[in-house]
């Protein structure tokens, strides 16, 4: 991944900074063997929307868009203050109960650093969701407005 | 990951550092080759090992500057 597309997706993704986390989708691989059982995170999606002026002083918002992470393809963590709070390979149970804590945070900024595309979401309460990518096709996450663009 | 496994046979590690709050690794190889991992699991403490050639836990440390009891020498001549 080149500087010029870091600066590239980093543009993009300020469309989302200062959007609230209104539900968190977590897709989990369960998988039964023989006398084993392993649950994975497969993806994380985070949906997003906006808050609308509103004069009346009632609080409106509209449906912004989404953030994608397929975890298949990038390690994941979500730390605060330098403490690991998940990792994507924790139990199942820890991964949800630690996720959905991020509902009603807003997307403060998204770093982005070349070569390898590590990206670091960073939410409100110093929270930070960390994306470590595995491939160099990229894809590892990504960003889509509510019309799906 | 045979790509990338190529790119290091043959290399000579120059440096290690570990992120002692994460886990995570930087291992810099000559040639200015960087392997970097990334910790999955905050639940597992044991992220990477050495091993020798027989598959042994290559130790890391001071204890690897203590001699051997009966260390391996040229014919003729005997440990000091």
């Amino acid at each position: 991944m080149t500087q010029n597309d870091v600066d590239s997706l980093r543009e993009n993704s300020k469309l989302f900074w200062d959007c609230e986390v209104w539900r968190v989708v977590v897709n989990i691989q369960h998988r039964f063997e023989d006398g084993y059982e392993p649950s994975d995170m497969d993806s994380l999606r985070l949906d997003f929307r906006q808050q609308l002026p509103n004069p009346t002083g009632r609080m409106r918002h509209r449906q912004f868009g989404a953030l994608w992470i397929d975890v298949n393809i990038c390690g994941l963590r979500l730390e605060r203050g330098g403490e690991i709070l998940i990792a994507c390979h924790d139990s199942s149970e820890k991964v949800l109960e630690r996720l959905k804590e991020l509902v009603g945070k807003a997307l403060v900024r998204v770093e982005i650093a070349a070569p390898g595309g590590d990206t670091d979401f960073v939410l409100e309460d110093g929270l930070v969701l960390r994306c470590f990518p595995a491939t160099q096709d990229g894809g590892a996450w990504r960003i889509s407005s509510a019309e799906g663009g | 990951m045979e790509m990338g496994i190529r790119q290091i046979d043959g290399k000579t590690l120059v440096s290690g550092e570990i992120s002692q709050t994460a886990g995570d690794s930087v291992l810099t190889f000559s040639d200015d080759l960087v392997l970097r991992t990334f910790v999955v699991a905050s639940e597992e403490d044991a992220r990477w090992n050495f091993r020798d050639q027989d598959g042994k836990y290559f130790r890391l440390g001071p204890e690897r500057a203590i001699p051997e009891e009966n260390p391996a020498m040229p014919d003729g001549q005997q440990p000091k």
